[in-house]
């Protein structure tokens, strides 16, 4: 079977893709999905979509508590899994498969791809196999939990089996302290589990900046959880209860979290048959057009080497790489692209760190503010957080932008605009915020490049 | 001079003109020595002279800009 496109992966990318493919064309494309798993793919099924269901029910415990008669929080979370499972099932249906019917110019394949070389494809099933033969091919397969070779997946959940759980668990361990693990952390510790997190770099949140990885430990330890770094996991058993061993130690849990990162679904592609490049890890390597190393091969989202694992950005490089297959000459802008863990506070970032303009040789200036110099911090009682904003000395550019602060993933978009349209730091402070929000940190940072914000009362312009 | 044919797929066309406009646009453009674009197999083929332009180019005719309603992508055998 010919199609003008084959799509690899039908989760955040392979969709954008098809969507915009298709909306250039109005429809005339004739494109072939291809997918194993539930449609849809990580986020909705796996990813932020349960993730934020059970953070948002956790942050709401007591009010429901409160309105529901005599129900314990082991009742509540049994239920608020259920409820879980179900808004997945509608999101899926309601997001991705009732949309894709919409689609008549796209067909749906049921199985593993593999390449034959670098046009064809075999996609096989239980039932059948069908050769398809693309002129353009995106491959968009996603990734994986990695999982430690001594863990036995009996023993263990990972983000993706996780809300498969009934019984509120006594207690928790989390082995990685990445987004993932404090995410699901404090949303279970709100139920009452005890949660103990076990990183193995020496910090929480390795890689991020050392004012989040600070905060990010105040917070989650404000809130009960126990964390471990510096600590290796040597073994994982399963007997009455599940037990990890690290060091000469030895402790019990009901429920082991694998959260240490994700690797590619590259290995069955066969890409060596079709000549695409991949890194160490099997993580494709393509170039800001979203371009592989072979000829009509484009690759998106979480399979793509060197960079984050978002369900936004892989979904604009679906776009990206449908649009340079019709020569929109279209670039990756990932210095633009912000992030955001879901903890409470929010943490948030876009643009450069500071660890990366010192190795990049910038001359740069910075302002770290704490959050209680914005009002409405103490009045909704805050504790923990900051801004932190980095500018180019030159001509006062904003470079990165990093905050800790209630709404933080809503706001940091705020950065997004700067970054993107090149705006100074002056530009911030010209802009009019709202008086009292959480978005006025961004403003006060911006502020302390020019005054002492001590000496400034409220609404200062 | 270093001739080199590229064919097309072709969305967007509703006639036999549409098909012409197409032609006429890629033949006003630098490089392409001739082309030709058919309504019925929403294909076309233009010859270029592949020392002065690359065949992506073609994509950069205003005909397949991206507020033209006609877009284009170049097949691959």
């Amino acid at each position: 079977m010919q199609y003008d496109l084959i799509i690899v992966g039908w989760g955040a990318a392979g969709f954008s893709a098809a969507i915009r493919a298709s909306e250039i064309t109005g429809e005339e494309m004739k494109i072939a999905l291809i997918g194993k798993g539930n449609i849809g793919g990580t986020c909705v099924n796996v990813g932020c979509i349960p993730s934020k269901f059970l953070i948002e029910k956790s942050l709401r415990i007591n009010d429901i508590l409160y309105n529901s008669n005599g129900v314990s929080k082991a009742e509540l979370f049994s239920e608020v899994m259920k409820e879980l499972k179900n808004t997945v099932y509608k999101s899926r249906v309601g997001k991705y498969e009732d949309v894709i019917k919409n689609y008549k110019n796209v067909d749906l394949y049921y199985g593993e791809a593999s390449f034959l070389d670098n046009r064809n494809i075999q996609v096989k099933n239980a039932n059948n196999t069908h050769i398809l033969r693309g002129s353009y091919i995106i491959i968009s397969t996603g990734s994986s939990p990695t999982i430690p070779p001594f863990a036995n997946l009996n023993d263990i959940k990972t983000s993706d089996n996780f809300w498969d759980i009934e019984v509120l668990p006594e207690k928790l361990a989390i082995i990685g302290g990445g987004p993932i693990g404090l995410e699901i952390g404090q949303a279970m510790r709100r139920f009452g589990t005890e949660v103990s997190i076990f990183e193995i770099a020496n910090e929480i949140l390795p890689g991020y900046s050392e004012e989040i990885q600070s905060a990010a430990r105040n917070i989650m330890q404000y809130d009960g959880i126990q964390i471990h770094t510096d600590t290796k996991i040597d073994n994982i058993t399963s007997e009455k209860s599940k037990c990890i061993f690290y060091g000469n130690n030895k402790e019990c849990f009901d429920e082991i979290l694998i959260a240490t990162g994700r690797y590619p679904n590259t290995a069955t592609l066969n890409l060596q048959a079709a000549g695409v490049q991949t890194d160490s890890k099997g993580f494709i390597i393509t170039d800001r057009k979203m371009k592989t190393s072979s000829e009509g091969i484009f690759a998106a989202g979480d399979c793509v080497s060197g960079k984050l694992k978002l369900e936004t950005l892989s979904a604009r490089e679906g776009v990206i790489a449908v649009e340079n297959i019709f020569g929109y000459g279209k670039e990756i802008d990932l210095n633009a692209t912000p992030w955001a863990i879901f903890t409470t506070p929010n943490i948030a970032g876009v643009g450069i760190s500071e660890h990366d303009a010192i190795q990049k040789g910038l001359l740069f200036d910075k302002r770290v503010i704490d959050a209680s110099s914005a009002i409405r911090n103490s009045i909704s009682g805050n504790k923990y957080g900051f801004a932190k904003i980095l500018i180019e000395r030159t001509n006062r550019k904003i470079l990165g932008i990093e905050v800790i602060s209630p709404e933080a993933a809503d706001f940091i978009v705020e950065g997004v605009y700067a970054l993107r349209f090149g705006l100074t730091v002056d530009d911030i402070i010209d802009s009019t915020h709202i008086f009292p929000s959480h978005s006025e940190i961004i403003k006060m940072a911006a502020q302390s490049f020019k005054r002492d914000i001590n000496k400034m009362s409220c609404c200062m312009e | 001079m270093n001739k080199k044919e590229i064919k097309l797929k072709i969305y967007g066309m509703s006639c036999d003109d549409c098909a012409l406009t197409i032609e006429r646009n890629l033949l006003t453009q630098n490089g392409v020595i001739d082309a030709k674009v058919s309504y019925r197999e929403k294909e076309g083929i233009a010859i270029i002279d592949a020392d002065s332009i690359k065949p992506e180019d073609i994509l950069g005719n205003s005909i397949f800009s991206i507020n033209s309603k006609y877009k284009a992508i170049i097949k691959k055998e």
